[in-house]
């Protein structure tokens, strides 16, 4: 004998039998299919149904899941957004105050139909010795942000004249208010 | 640890599967109730308290969230 052939024989004796030429096709068994069928065919309608369980069980919990997922990330950039209150920084706290007016604190100037308030008491007294037409004219134009030809419009005026009082009213409230006149 | 029968039949039943597809209260009710308790443990977060003890609460917040997801996501659900 050879030794090829007892290694033939002590090969084909080890062999659990049948192991060779058979598909495995799903861990209940590894039968090959009957030629002319694709699978399935044998399945029952309660076999749809028990499919159609798990099929739901495993969608709620992927549903719930990815949904709990958004949930924390949310929470977690809300967290890395928000600053307690007593960690604020102190100019952003100065935004959020608000103080309190009271109507001895300021003087306030009707002009046409706005009400203009004036804290600065040197500003306000030096106002009110301005002529009337003048201090109207300079308040709309620096306080209501009006240009002239809105200014000689509500107050029937050329635009030139209103031009010509506000630079007047100007240079006289400058010297009440002891500034250098022609700074 | 034995488990009980509840959690045996980790399946809802397919007739309520149907029935809560179509959004018929009670199912959704009873599909609802089925997946608290994991609801539940996706919605507990752990905090630390003041000296820097953790504990464990479930968001409420978080809870109601998730079961109106699973509510809507319900009737999305494809049974053929």
């Amino acid at each position: 004998m050879s030794s090829k052939n007892v290694f033939l024989k002590f090969f084909q004796g080890n062999q659990p039998k049948g192991a060779f030429g058979r598909r495995v096709v799903g861990e209940r068994g590894s039968n090959d299919l009957p030629p002319g069928k694709k699978g399935g065919e044998t399945m029952t309608p309660d076999r749809h149904y028990e499919h159609k369980q798990h099929a739901f069980d495993s969608f709620c919990k992927k549903v719930l899941k990815c949904e709990a997922y958004n949930g924390y990330r949310e929470i977690s950039r809300r967290q890395s957004r928000e600053v307690a209150f007593s960690e604020l920084p102190e100019d952003s706290m100065e935004q959020l105050a608000s103080y309190d007016r009271y109507p001895w604190e300021y003087t306030s100037f009707p002009v046409g139909g706005d009400v203009i308030l004036i804290e600065d008491d040197r500003l306000a007294e030096a106002l009110n010795a301005l002529p009337q037409d003048g201090r109207d004219i300079l308040l709309m134009y620096f306080f209501l942000d009006m240009a002239d030809r809105e200014i000689a419009k509500r107050m029937n005026m050329a635009r030139r004249t209103v031009n010509a009082r506000r630079q007047k009213a100007y240079r006289l409230l400058k010297e009440l208010m002891g500034g250098d006149v022609d700074g | 640890m034995v488990k009980s029968a509840s959690t045996w039949a980790a399946l809802l039943p397919y007739p309520i599967i149907a029935a809560a597809v179509r959004g018929e209260p009670d199912a959704v009710n009873t599909v609802i109730r089925h997946y608290s308790g994991y609801i539940a443990v996706l919605s507990t977060r752990t905090s630390y308290d003041v000296h820097g003890c953790p504990y464990s609460y479930v968001d409420e917040e978080l809870r109601r969230r998730l079961e109106t997801k699973l509510i809507i996501a319900i009737l999305d659900f494809d049974l053929n």
